[in-house]
Protein backbone atom coordinates (compact mmCIF):
# COMPACT_ATOMS: atom_id res chain seq x y z
CA UNK A 1 0.00 0.00 0.00
CA UNK A 2 1.52 3.32 -0.79
CA UNK A 3 2.38 5.42 2.16
CA UNK A 4 -0.28 8.06 2.86
CA UNK A 5 1.44 11.50 3.06
CA UNK A 6 0.70 15.69 3.37
CA UNK A 7 1.90 17.07 -0.13
CA UNK A 8 1.17 20.47 0.44
CA UNK A 9 0.59 22.87 3.51
CA UNK A 10 -0.57 26.28 4.18
CA UNK A 11 -1.43 29.30 6.94
CA UNK A 12 -3.20 32.40 6.72
CA UNK A 13 -4.30 35.55 8.81
CA UNK A 14 -6.65 38.16 8.46
CA UNK A 15 -4.31 40.32 7.03
CA UNK A 16 -3.89 38.17 3.94
CA UNK A 17 -7.33 39.18 2.65
CA UNK A 18 -6.66 42.68 2.29
CA UNK A 19 -4.83 42.11 -1.42
CA UNK A 20 -7.23 38.86 -2.13
CA UNK A 21 -10.12 38.29 -4.02
CA UNK A 22 -11.14 34.80 -4.89
CA UNK A 23 -14.08 34.89 -7.37
CA UNK A 24 -17.17 37.35 -7.27
CA UNK A 25 -18.43 36.16 -4.24
CA UNK A 26 -15.79 36.61 -1.94
CA UNK A 27 -16.51 39.84 -0.44
CA UNK A 28 -19.71 38.07 0.64
CA UNK A 29 -18.42 35.58 2.60
CA UNK A 30 -18.00 35.41 6.24
CA UNK A 31 -14.55 35.99 7.68
CA UNK A 32 -13.69 32.22 8.34
CA UNK A 33 -14.81 31.05 4.86
CA UNK A 34 -12.83 33.45 3.38
CA UNK A 35 -9.61 32.78 5.48
CA UNK A 36 -10.50 28.67 4.71
CA UNK A 37 -10.37 29.49 0.81
CA UNK A 38 -7.59 31.10 0.97
CA UNK A 39 -5.87 29.02 2.85
CA UNK A 40 -6.70 26.14 0.61
CA UNK A 41 -6.16 28.35 -2.51
CA UNK A 42 -2.48 28.81 -1.13
CA UNK A 43 -2.09 25.06 -1.04
CA UNK A 44 -1.44 25.33 -4.84
CA UNK A 45 -3.94 22.20 -5.38
CA UNK A 46 -4.49 21.31 -9.16
CA UNK A 47 -7.70 19.32 -8.33
CA UNK A 48 -8.05 18.49 -11.88
CA UNK A 49 -5.59 15.73 -11.71
CA UNK A 50 -8.10 13.70 -9.25
CA UNK A 51 -11.75 12.51 -10.02
CA UNK A 52 -13.72 15.34 -8.06
CA UNK A 53 -15.95 12.80 -5.91
CA UNK A 54 -12.44 11.13 -4.44
CA UNK A 55 -11.62 14.62 -3.13
CA UNK A 56 -12.59 14.64 0.56
CA UNK A 57 -12.27 17.82 2.59
CA UNK A 58 -11.88 17.86 6.90
CA UNK A 59 -12.43 20.88 8.68
CA UNK A 60 -12.34 21.78 12.16
CA UNK A 61 -13.50 25.21 13.51
CA UNK A 62 -12.07 26.14 17.01
CA UNK A 63 -14.86 27.98 18.34
CA UNK A 64 -17.68 26.85 15.65
CA UNK A 65 -19.16 29.75 13.98
CA UNK A 66 -19.83 31.88 16.87
CA UNK A 67 -18.24 35.37 15.56
CA UNK A 68 -20.83 34.90 12.78
CA UNK A 69 -23.46 34.17 15.36
CA UNK A 70 -22.52 37.28 16.96
CA UNK A 71 -22.63 39.37 13.99
CA UNK A 72 -26.16 37.91 12.77
CA UNK A 73 -27.84 38.42 15.92
CA UNK A 74 -26.49 41.71 16.18
CA UNK A 75 -29.78 42.47 13.40
CA UNK A 76 -32.44 41.02 14.87
CA UNK A 77 -33.77 44.32 15.41
CA UNK A 78 -32.98 45.84 12.16
CA UNK A 79 -36.41 46.62 10.30
CA UNK A 80 -36.72 43.54 8.12
CA UNK A 81 -35.23 41.11 10.34
CA UNK A 82 -31.62 39.83 10.74
CA UNK A 83 -29.99 39.21 7.22
CA UNK A 84 -30.58 36.16 5.67
CA UNK A 85 -27.15 35.84 3.56
CA UNK A 86 -25.29 35.93 7.40
CA UNK A 87 -27.59 33.23 8.41
CA UNK A 88 -25.93 30.80 6.37
CA UNK A 89 -22.69 31.01 7.59
CA UNK A 90 -24.15 30.24 11.30
CA UNK A 91 -23.00 26.92 11.11
CA UNK A 92 -19.08 26.10 10.63
CA UNK A 93 -19.39 23.31 7.87
CA UNK A 94 -20.68 27.00 5.95
CA UNK A 95 -16.85 27.27 5.22
CA UNK A 96 -16.41 23.60 3.73
CA UNK A 97 -19.83 24.03 1.47
CA UNK A 98 -17.68 27.00 0.00
CA UNK A 99 -14.58 25.24 -0.54
CA UNK A 100 -16.71 22.45 -2.35
CA UNK A 101 -18.20 24.99 -4.42
CA UNK A 102 -15.38 27.06 -5.49
CA UNK A 103 -13.52 24.07 -6.47
CA UNK A 104 -16.38 21.47 -6.88
CA UNK A 105 -14.99 18.98 -4.78
CA UNK A 106 -18.21 16.25 -4.14
CA UNK A 107 -16.30 13.78 -2.12
CA UNK A 108 -16.88 13.15 1.76
CA UNK A 109 -17.29 16.02 4.20
CA UNK A 110 -16.31 15.93 7.89
CA UNK A 111 -16.81 18.88 9.97
CA UNK A 112 -15.73 19.50 13.73
CA UNK A 113 -16.17 21.97 16.45
CA UNK A 114 -12.93 21.84 18.38
CA UNK A 115 -8.91 21.90 18.06
CA UNK A 116 -7.07 20.54 15.08
CA UNK A 117 -5.93 17.40 17.46
CA UNK A 118 -8.42 15.30 15.56
CA UNK A 119 -8.08 16.84 12.00
CA UNK A 120 -5.24 14.79 10.60
CA UNK A 121 -5.83 11.59 12.01
CA UNK A 122 -9.53 11.48 10.81
CA UNK A 123 -8.81 12.46 7.52
CA UNK A 124 -6.16 9.77 7.20
CA UNK A 125 -8.59 7.09 7.91
CA UNK A 126 -11.09 8.61 4.97
CA UNK A 127 -8.14 7.37 3.03
CA UNK A 128 -7.00 4.36 4.71
CA UNK A 129 -10.56 3.53 4.68
CA UNK A 130 -10.77 4.17 0.58
CA UNK A 131 -13.62 6.95 0.83
CA UNK A 132 -11.64 9.31 -0.71
CA UNK A 133 -8.17 8.92 -2.79
CA UNK A 134 -7.05 12.38 -1.30
CA UNK A 135 -8.46 15.04 1.49
CA UNK A 136 -8.23 18.52 1.88
CA UNK A 137 -7.60 19.35 5.75
CA UNK A 138 -8.77 22.87 6.73
CA UNK A 139 -8.40 24.20 10.97
CA UNK A 140 -9.65 27.83 11.78
CA UNK A 141 -9.20 30.00 14.41
CA UNK A 142 -11.94 32.81 14.33
CA UNK A 143 -12.83 34.97 16.89
CA UNK A 144 -13.86 38.65 16.53
CA UNK A 145 -13.62 40.82 19.85
CA UNK A 146 -17.21 40.66 19.97
CA UNK A 147 -17.00 36.52 19.96
CA UNK A 148 -14.02 36.35 22.50
CA UNK A 149 -15.27 38.44 24.80
CA UNK A 150 -18.18 35.87 24.81
CA UNK A 151 -16.31 32.87 25.49
CA UNK A 152 -13.92 34.66 27.56
CA UNK A 153 -10.85 34.00 25.08
CA UNK A 154 -8.31 35.58 22.83
CA UNK A 155 -9.35 37.24 19.92
CA UNK A 156 -8.12 35.42 16.93
CA UNK A 157 -8.75 35.01 13.06
CA UNK A 158 -6.22 32.33 10.83
CA UNK A 159 -6.58 29.45 9.43
CA UNK A 160 -4.32 26.82 7.53
CA UNK A 161 -4.51 23.88 5.66
CA UNK A 162 -3.10 20.66 4.21
CA UNK A 163 -3.02 18.29 1.58
CA UNK A 164 -3.12 14.91 2.35
CA UNK A 165 -2.60 12.06 -0.28
CA UNK A 166 -0.72 8.53 -1.35
CA UNK B 1 0.78 2.65 8.92
CA UNK B 2 -1.54 -0.67 8.50
CA UNK B 3 -4.46 -0.22 6.43
CA UNK B 4 -7.80 -1.33 7.80
CA UNK B 5 -9.73 -4.41 5.87
CA UNK B 6 -13.06 -4.18 5.26
CA UNK B 7 -13.91 -7.01 6.00
CA UNK B 8 -11.84 -7.77 8.85
CA UNK B 9 -13.43 -4.25 10.54
CA UNK B 10 -15.69 -5.31 13.73
CA UNK B 11 -19.36 -4.66 13.26
CA UNK B 12 -20.81 -2.14 15.41
CA UNK B 13 -24.35 -1.79 16.93
CA UNK B 14 -27.20 -0.20 19.24
CA UNK B 15 -27.42 -1.24 22.55
CA UNK B 16 -29.64 1.94 23.74
CA UNK B 17 -31.59 5.03 22.50
CA UNK B 18 -33.25 7.57 24.11
CA UNK B 19 -35.49 10.65 22.94
CA UNK B 20 -37.37 13.36 23.80
CA UNK B 21 -38.94 15.60 21.42
CA UNK B 22 -42.42 17.22 20.21
CA UNK B 23 -44.07 14.12 20.39
CA UNK B 24 -42.43 12.99 24.31
CA UNK B 25 -39.98 11.80 26.40
CA UNK B 26 -38.81 8.44 25.92
CA UNK B 27 -38.50 6.37 23.17
CA UNK B 28 -42.26 4.51 23.95
CA UNK B 29 -43.56 7.80 23.52
CA UNK B 30 -41.95 8.52 19.52
CA UNK B 31 -43.05 5.03 19.01
CA UNK B 32 -46.82 6.04 20.09
CA UNK B 33 -46.40 8.82 17.51
CA UNK B 34 -44.96 6.54 14.56
CA UNK B 35 -47.74 3.62 15.45
CA UNK B 36 -50.41 6.62 14.94
CA UNK B 37 -48.52 9.05 12.43
CA UNK B 38 -49.54 11.64 14.93
CA UNK B 39 -47.81 14.92 14.68
CA UNK B 40 -46.16 16.89 17.47
CA UNK B 41 -46.65 20.50 15.27
CA UNK B 42 -48.27 22.69 17.14
CA UNK B 43 -48.62 26.63 17.95
CA UNK B 44 -45.90 27.46 20.71
CA UNK B 45 -46.38 30.74 22.95
CA UNK B 46 -42.78 31.10 23.00
CA UNK B 47 -42.62 32.25 19.17
CA UNK B 48 -45.94 34.58 18.99
CA UNK B 49 -44.67 36.91 17.75
CA UNK B 50 -44.78 39.23 14.50
CA UNK B 51 -40.94 38.60 14.48
CA UNK B 52 -41.15 34.75 13.37
CA UNK B 53 -43.10 33.39 10.10
CA UNK B 54 -45.09 31.42 12.17
CA UNK B 55 -45.07 29.74 15.99
CA UNK B 56 -46.32 26.42 14.56
CA UNK B 57 -42.84 24.45 15.32
CA UNK B 58 -42.20 21.26 16.66
CA UNK B 59 -41.21 22.19 20.06
CA UNK B 60 -40.94 19.81 23.59
CA UNK B 61 -43.22 20.20 26.58
CA UNK B 62 -42.86 23.75 27.74
CA UNK B 63 -43.02 22.08 31.58
CA UNK B 64 -39.53 19.90 30.30
CA UNK B 65 -37.29 22.90 31.46
CA UNK B 66 -36.88 25.12 34.30
CA UNK B 67 -38.62 28.47 34.74
CA UNK B 68 -35.99 30.74 32.90
CA UNK B 69 -34.01 27.71 31.49
CA UNK B 70 -30.62 29.19 30.18
CA UNK B 71 -29.01 26.02 29.22
CA UNK B 72 -31.77 23.75 27.81
CA UNK B 73 -29.58 21.73 24.89
CA UNK B 74 -27.76 20.53 27.70
CA UNK B 75 -30.90 19.15 29.34
CA UNK B 76 -32.45 18.13 26.26
CA UNK B 77 -28.78 16.33 25.99
CA UNK B 78 -28.80 15.10 29.62
CA UNK B 79 -32.23 13.50 29.12
CA UNK B 80 -31.54 11.39 26.03
CA UNK B 81 -27.88 10.12 27.10
CA UNK B 82 -29.85 9.18 30.78
CA UNK B 83 -32.57 6.81 28.69
CA UNK B 84 -29.97 5.41 25.96
CA UNK B 85 -27.49 4.98 29.04
CA UNK B 86 -29.98 2.94 31.08
CA UNK B 87 -31.30 0.50 28.10
CA UNK B 88 -27.27 0.25 27.17
CA UNK B 89 -26.79 -0.45 30.94
CA UNK B 90 -25.69 -4.10 31.53
CA UNK B 91 -23.86 -3.67 28.18
CA UNK B 92 -22.14 -0.73 29.27
CA UNK B 93 -21.38 -1.92 33.29
CA UNK B 94 -18.57 -4.43 31.43
CA UNK B 95 -17.03 -1.78 29.41
CA UNK B 96 -14.50 0.53 31.46
CA UNK B 97 -15.01 4.39 31.19
CA UNK B 98 -11.70 4.93 29.30
CA UNK B 99 -13.04 2.36 26.34
CA UNK B 100 -16.48 4.28 26.23
CA UNK B 101 -16.10 7.52 23.50
CA UNK B 102 -18.94 10.12 23.37
CA UNK B 103 -19.90 12.05 19.72
CA UNK B 104 -22.39 15.21 19.47
CA UNK B 105 -24.03 16.16 16.85
CA UNK B 106 -25.13 19.91 17.02
CA UNK B 107 -25.71 22.75 15.04
CA UNK B 108 -26.14 25.72 17.33
CA UNK B 109 -25.13 24.16 20.71
CA UNK B 110 -26.54 26.40 23.74
CA UNK B 111 -27.37 29.35 21.62
CA UNK B 112 -29.85 30.59 24.09
CA UNK B 113 -26.59 31.54 25.83
CA UNK B 114 -25.98 34.24 22.84
CA UNK B 115 -29.50 35.65 23.19
CA UNK B 116 -29.39 36.24 27.04
CA UNK B 117 -26.01 37.53 26.85
CA UNK B 118 -27.06 40.51 23.86
CA UNK B 119 -29.97 41.16 26.03
CA UNK B 120 -28.11 41.29 29.35
CA UNK B 121 -30.50 38.75 30.71
CA UNK B 122 -28.82 36.60 33.40
CA UNK B 123 -26.92 33.35 31.90
CA UNK B 124 -25.08 30.83 33.77
CA UNK B 125 -21.33 30.48 33.27
CA UNK B 126 -22.14 26.81 32.58
CA UNK B 127 -24.78 27.78 30.23
CA UNK B 128 -22.05 30.48 28.55
CA UNK B 129 -19.54 27.39 28.15
CA UNK B 130 -22.22 25.19 26.68
CA UNK B 131 -22.10 28.02 23.30
CA UNK B 132 -19.01 26.49 22.16
CA UNK B 133 -20.20 22.71 21.09
CA UNK B 134 -16.79 21.03 22.30
CA UNK B 135 -16.87 22.06 25.36
CA UNK B 136 -20.86 20.89 25.74
CA UNK B 137 -19.52 17.30 24.54
CA UNK B 138 -16.77 17.38 27.10
CA UNK B 139 -19.53 18.00 29.87
CA UNK B 140 -21.68 15.72 28.73
CA UNK B 141 -18.69 13.09 28.81
CA UNK B 142 -17.86 13.92 32.12
CA UNK B 143 -21.29 13.53 33.38
CA UNK B 144 -21.83 10.14 31.45
CA UNK B 145 -18.63 8.59 32.68
CA UNK B 146 -17.22 8.31 29.09
CA UNK B 147 -13.80 8.82 29.89
CA UNK B 148 -12.48 8.02 25.94
CA UNK B 149 -12.45 9.84 22.43
CA UNK B 150 -14.34 13.00 22.78
CA UNK B 151 -15.58 14.65 19.25
CA UNK B 152 -18.02 17.43 18.28
CA UNK B 153 -19.66 17.41 14.93
CA UNK B 154 -21.25 19.80 13.14
CA UNK B 155 -22.33 19.63 9.58
CA UNK B 156 -25.29 20.85 9.12
CA UNK B 157 -28.25 18.84 9.24
CA UNK B 158 -26.19 15.79 8.11
CA UNK B 159 -24.60 16.30 11.49
CA UNK B 160 -25.93 13.25 13.43
CA UNK B 161 -25.70 10.94 10.86
CA UNK B 162 -22.23 11.84 11.14
CA UNK B 163 -21.75 11.84 14.40
CA UNK B 164 -23.44 7.79 14.06
CA UNK B 165 -20.42 7.44 11.46
CA UNK B 166 -17.71 8.65 13.62
CA UNK B 167 -18.93 7.18 16.70
CA UNK B 168 -18.94 3.94 14.60
CA UNK B 169 -15.81 4.88 13.42
CA UNK B 170 -13.68 5.48 16.54
CA UNK B 171 -15.00 1.63 17.97
CA UNK B 172 -13.95 0.34 14.14
CA UNK B 173 -10.50 1.38 14.93
CA UNK B 174 -10.45 0.14 18.38
CA UNK B 175 -10.35 3.41 20.01
CA UNK B 176 -12.98 2.29 22.54
CA UNK B 177 -15.92 -0.45 22.69
CA UNK B 178 -18.75 1.96 23.37
CA UNK B 179 -19.69 5.45 22.02
CA UNK B 180 -22.30 7.76 23.26
CA UNK B 181 -23.82 9.40 20.08
CA UNK B 182 -25.61 12.62 21.00
CA UNK B 183 -27.81 15.12 18.51
CA UNK B 184 -29.26 18.07 20.05
CA UNK B 185 -30.35 21.11 19.11
CA UNK B 186 -32.90 23.59 21.02
CA UNK B 187 -35.18 25.52 19.50
CA UNK B 188 -34.40 28.93 19.51
CA UNK B 189 -35.45 33.02 18.95
CA UNK B 190 -32.05 32.58 16.71
CA UNK B 191 -33.16 29.95 14.64
CA UNK B 192 -36.51 30.72 14.19
CA UNK B 193 -35.53 34.50 12.95
CA UNK B 194 -32.92 33.01 10.55
CA UNK B 195 -35.68 30.93 9.21
CA UNK B 196 -37.75 33.48 9.13
CA UNK B 197 -35.16 35.70 6.95
CA UNK B 198 -35.01 32.97 4.59
CA UNK B 199 -38.65 32.87 4.23
CA UNK B 200 -38.64 29.43 4.53
CA UNK B 201 -41.25 28.00 7.23
CA UNK B 202 -44.74 26.86 6.20
CA UNK B 203 -47.26 29.19 8.34
CA UNK B 204 -49.47 26.21 8.66
CA UNK B 205 -46.75 23.37 9.85
CA UNK B 206 -44.84 21.53 6.91
CA UNK B 207 -46.38 19.20 4.98
CA UNK B 208 -43.61 16.85 3.63
CA UNK B 209 -43.71 15.54 -0.06
CA UNK B 210 -47.45 17.43 -0.60
CA UNK B 211 -48.09 19.45 -3.80
CA UNK B 212 -49.08 22.03 -1.37
CA UNK B 213 -45.63 21.87 0.65
CA UNK B 214 -44.38 25.28 1.10
CA UNK B 215 -41.27 25.23 3.87
CA UNK B 216 -40.25 23.30 6.67
CA UNK B 217 -41.26 23.53 10.69
CA UNK B 218 -38.37 24.15 13.16
CA UNK B 219 -38.06 21.26 16.29
CA UNK B 220 -36.11 20.93 18.89
CA UNK B 221 -34.71 17.31 20.80
CA UNK B 222 -32.13 15.64 22.23
CA UNK B 223 -31.81 11.55 20.76
CA UNK B 224 -29.19 9.44 22.17
CA UNK B 225 -27.49 6.40 20.46
CA UNK B 226 -25.49 4.03 22.67
CA UNK B 227 -23.02 2.02 19.78
CA UNK B 228 -20.68 -0.55 20.84
CA UNK B 229 -18.65 -2.77 19.31
CA UNK B 230 -20.83 -6.71 18.48
CA UNK B 231 -19.17 -8.86 20.94
CA UNK B 232 -20.69 -7.09 23.70
CA UNK B 233 -24.42 -6.90 22.79
CA UNK B 234 -26.99 -9.65 21.67
CA UNK B 235 -27.12 -11.00 18.33
CA UNK B 236 -30.20 -9.51 16.90
CA UNK B 237 -28.87 -5.74 17.43
CA UNK B 238 -29.17 -4.05 14.91
CA UNK B 239 -25.92 -2.91 12.80
CA UNK B 240 -24.44 0.08 11.30
CA UNK B 241 -23.90 -1.49 8.02
CA UNK B 242 -22.66 1.46 5.99
CA UNK B 243 -22.58 5.36 5.02
CA UNK B 244 -21.39 7.71 2.65
CA UNK B 245 -21.11 11.28 2.26
CA UNK B 246 -20.61 14.14 0.06
CA UNK B 247 -21.05 17.49 -1.24
CA UNK B 248 -23.44 19.16 -4.18
CA UNK B 249 -20.84 21.80 -4.70
CA UNK B 250 -23.40 23.37 -6.54
CA UNK B 251 -25.17 26.31 -3.46
CA UNK B 252 -24.63 27.03 0.01
CA UNK B 253 -28.10 27.09 0.92
CA UNK B 254 -29.96 25.22 -2.22
CA UNK B 255 -30.23 21.80 -2.84
CA UNK B 256 -28.98 20.75 -6.84
CA UNK B 257 -31.66 20.51 -8.81
CA UNK B 258 -31.06 17.33 -10.19
CA UNK B 259 -30.24 14.92 -7.36
CA UNK B 260 -26.98 13.99 -7.88
CA UNK B 261 -25.09 14.89 -4.70
CA UNK B 262 -27.31 12.83 -2.87
CA UNK B 263 -27.46 10.02 -5.42
CA UNK B 264 -23.98 10.05 -4.78
CA UNK B 265 -23.93 9.97 -1.16
CA UNK B 266 -26.48 7.14 -1.12
CA UNK B 267 -24.06 4.62 -4.10
CA UNK B 268 -21.22 5.09 -1.27
CA UNK B 269 -23.50 4.05 1.40
CA UNK B 270 -24.04 0.77 -0.69
CA UNK B 271 -20.72 0.20 -1.45
CA UNK B 272 -19.52 1.10 2.01
CA UNK B 273 -22.32 -1.77 3.08
CA UNK B 274 -21.90 -4.47 -0.09
CA UNK B 275 -25.12 -3.98 -0.98
CA UNK B 276 -27.14 -3.53 -4.02
CA UNK B 277 -30.31 -0.74 -4.45
CA UNK B 278 -32.56 -3.96 -4.43
CA UNK B 279 -31.43 -5.32 -1.16
CA UNK B 280 -32.82 -1.93 0.29
CA UNK B 281 -36.88 -2.43 2.04
CA UNK B 282 -37.40 1.05 3.00
CA UNK B 283 -35.83 4.73 3.19
CA UNK B 284 -36.28 7.43 5.99
CA UNK B 285 -35.79 10.57 4.07
CA UNK B 286 -34.90 14.04 5.05
CA UNK B 287 -38.18 15.33 3.81
CA UNK B 288 -37.95 18.91 4.88
CA UNK B 289 -41.25 19.85 3.29
CA UNK B 290 -39.02 23.18 1.20
CA UNK B 291 -40.33 22.49 -2.33
CA UNK B 292 -36.94 22.82 -3.42
CA UNK B 293 -35.48 20.17 -0.58
CA UNK B 294 -38.17 16.79 -1.38
CA UNK B 295 -37.77 17.32 -5.47
CA UNK B 296 -34.55 17.26 -5.51
CA UNK B 297 -35.02 13.89 -3.13
CA UNK B 298 -37.48 12.49 -5.62
CA UNK B 299 -35.26 13.05 -7.97
CA UNK B 300 -32.04 11.17 -6.11
CA UNK B 301 -34.58 8.35 -4.99
CA UNK B 302 -35.38 7.75 -8.71
CA UNK B 303 -31.34 8.04 -10.26
CA UNK B 304 -30.80 5.21 -7.62
CA UNK B 305 -33.59 3.10 -7.70
CA UNK B 306 -34.84 3.82 -11.21
CA UNK B 307 -38.69 2.67 -11.41
CA UNK B 308 -38.35 -0.03 -8.57
CA UNK B 309 -38.05 2.71 -5.63
CA UNK B 310 -38.52 1.38 -2.18
CA UNK B 311 -41.35 2.22 0.80
CA UNK B 312 -40.06 5.77 1.52
CA UNK B 313 -41.44 8.30 4.48
CA UNK B 314 -40.25 10.93 6.26
CA UNK B 315 -40.99 11.74 9.47
CA UNK B 316 -40.38 15.92 10.14
CA UNK B 317 -44.27 16.31 9.83
CA UNK B 318 -44.24 14.53 13.56
CA UNK B 319 -40.91 16.46 14.88
CA UNK B 320 -40.50 19.21 12.87
CA UNK B 321 -36.64 19.82 11.77
CA UNK B 322 -34.81 19.25 14.63
CA UNK B 323 -31.42 20.45 13.15
CA UNK B 324 -28.22 18.94 14.48
CA UNK B 325 -30.80 15.71 16.53
CA UNK B 326 -32.51 15.16 13.33
CA UNK B 327 -30.10 12.50 12.13
CA UNK B 328 -30.04 10.93 15.33
CA UNK B 329 -33.49 10.73 16.39
CA UNK B 330 -34.88 9.90 12.81
CA UNK B 331 -32.42 7.02 13.08
CA UNK B 332 -34.17 5.65 16.14
CA UNK B 333 -36.87 6.03 14.31
CA UNK B 334 -35.30 3.34 11.56
CA UNK B 335 -33.96 1.30 13.85
CA UNK B 336 -37.85 1.07 16.20
CA UNK B 337 -39.18 -0.01 11.81
CA UNK B 338 -36.58 -2.85 11.66
CA UNK B 339 -37.12 -4.12 15.52
CA UNK B 340 -40.70 -4.11 14.53
CA UNK B 341 -41.08 -4.06 10.62
CA UNK B 342 -43.47 -1.41 10.43
CA UNK B 343 -42.90 1.04 7.96
CA UNK B 344 -43.23 4.93 9.35
CA UNK B 345 -45.79 7.25 7.77
CA UNK B 346 -45.92 10.48 6.44
CA UNK B 347 -47.09 12.92 8.65
CA UNK B 348 -49.27 15.82 7.70
CA UNK B 349 -49.37 14.63 4.25
CA UNK B 350 -52.39 15.08 2.20
CA UNK B 351 -51.72 14.96 -1.57
CA UNK B 352 -48.60 13.53 -2.87
CA UNK B 353 -46.41 16.05 -5.22
CA UNK B 354 -46.23 15.20 -9.34
CA UNK B 355 -42.96 13.35 -9.68
CA UNK B 356 -42.51 12.05 -5.91
CA UNK B 357 -42.01 8.27 -6.35
CA UNK B 358 -45.53 6.36 -5.95
CA UNK B 359 -43.47 4.40 -2.54
CA UNK B 360 -43.72 7.35 -0.42
CA UNK B 361 -45.60 5.78 2.35
CA UNK B 362 -48.47 7.75 4.08
CA UNK B 363 -49.89 5.88 6.78
CA UNK B 364 -47.51 3.46 8.89
CA UNK B 365 -48.16 -0.61 8.00
CA UNK B 366 -46.32 -3.65 8.77
CA UNK B 367 -44.63 -5.50 6.56
CA UNK B 368 -43.14 -8.96 6.48
CA UNK B 369 -39.85 -8.84 7.10
CA UNK B 370 -37.48 -5.61 7.31
CA UNK B 371 -33.83 -6.53 6.84
CA UNK B 372 -31.74 -3.10 5.42
CA UNK B 373 -32.92 0.34 5.92
CA UNK B 374 -31.73 3.57 4.50
CA UNK B 375 -31.13 6.70 6.29
CA UNK B 376 -30.99 10.45 4.48
CA UNK B 377 -30.34 13.52 5.49
CA UNK B 378 -29.27 16.46 3.82
CA UNK B 379 -27.87 20.52 4.95
CA UNK B 380 -26.49 24.16 4.10
CA UNK B 381 -22.89 23.56 2.62
CA UNK B 382 -24.53 21.16 -0.01
CA UNK B 383 -24.08 18.33 2.16
CA UNK B 384 -25.73 14.97 1.77
CA UNK B 385 -25.60 12.01 4.36
CA UNK B 386 -26.57 8.62 4.24
CA UNK B 387 -26.59 5.91 6.63
CA UNK B 388 -27.24 2.26 6.17
CA UNK B 389 -28.94 -0.11 8.72
CA UNK B 390 -29.28 -3.84 9.06
CA UNK B 391 -30.37 -6.80 11.42
CA UNK B 392 -28.29 -8.97 13.11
Amino acid sequence: MDKIVITATSQVTEADLKSTRLGSRFGRLDLMSQLALLAVEKLGINFDLFPRERIAICLAAKAGSLATDVEFWKGRDAAGGPSPTLFAYTLPSAALGEIAIRHKLTGPNLCFVGDDKMLLPEATDLLQRGEADVCVGVYCEVSTPAAATIIQSTPAANASAFFLAR
Amino acid sequence: MREPDANSLPQVVIAGCGAISAVGCGVAALQSALRTNASGLRASERFNSPRFQSNIVGAVAADFFEADEDDPTYRLATEALRQARDEAHSILSSIPVARIGLVLATTKANIEALERISENRPCSDSARRHLQGNLLAADLATEFGADGPVQCVSVACVSGLSAIQQGAKIIQRGEADAVFVIGVDHLSAFVMAGFTAFKAIDPNGCRPFDAARCGLSPGEAGAAIVLVRENFALNSAIKIRGWGTSNDANHLTGPSRDGSGLALAIHAALNSAKLLPSQIDYINVHGTGTPYNDAMESMALRAVFGDACPPFSGVKGMLGHTLGAAGVIETIVCALALRDNVLPGTPRLNLPADGVPESLVREPRAVVKLNHILKLNTGFGGINGALILSHG
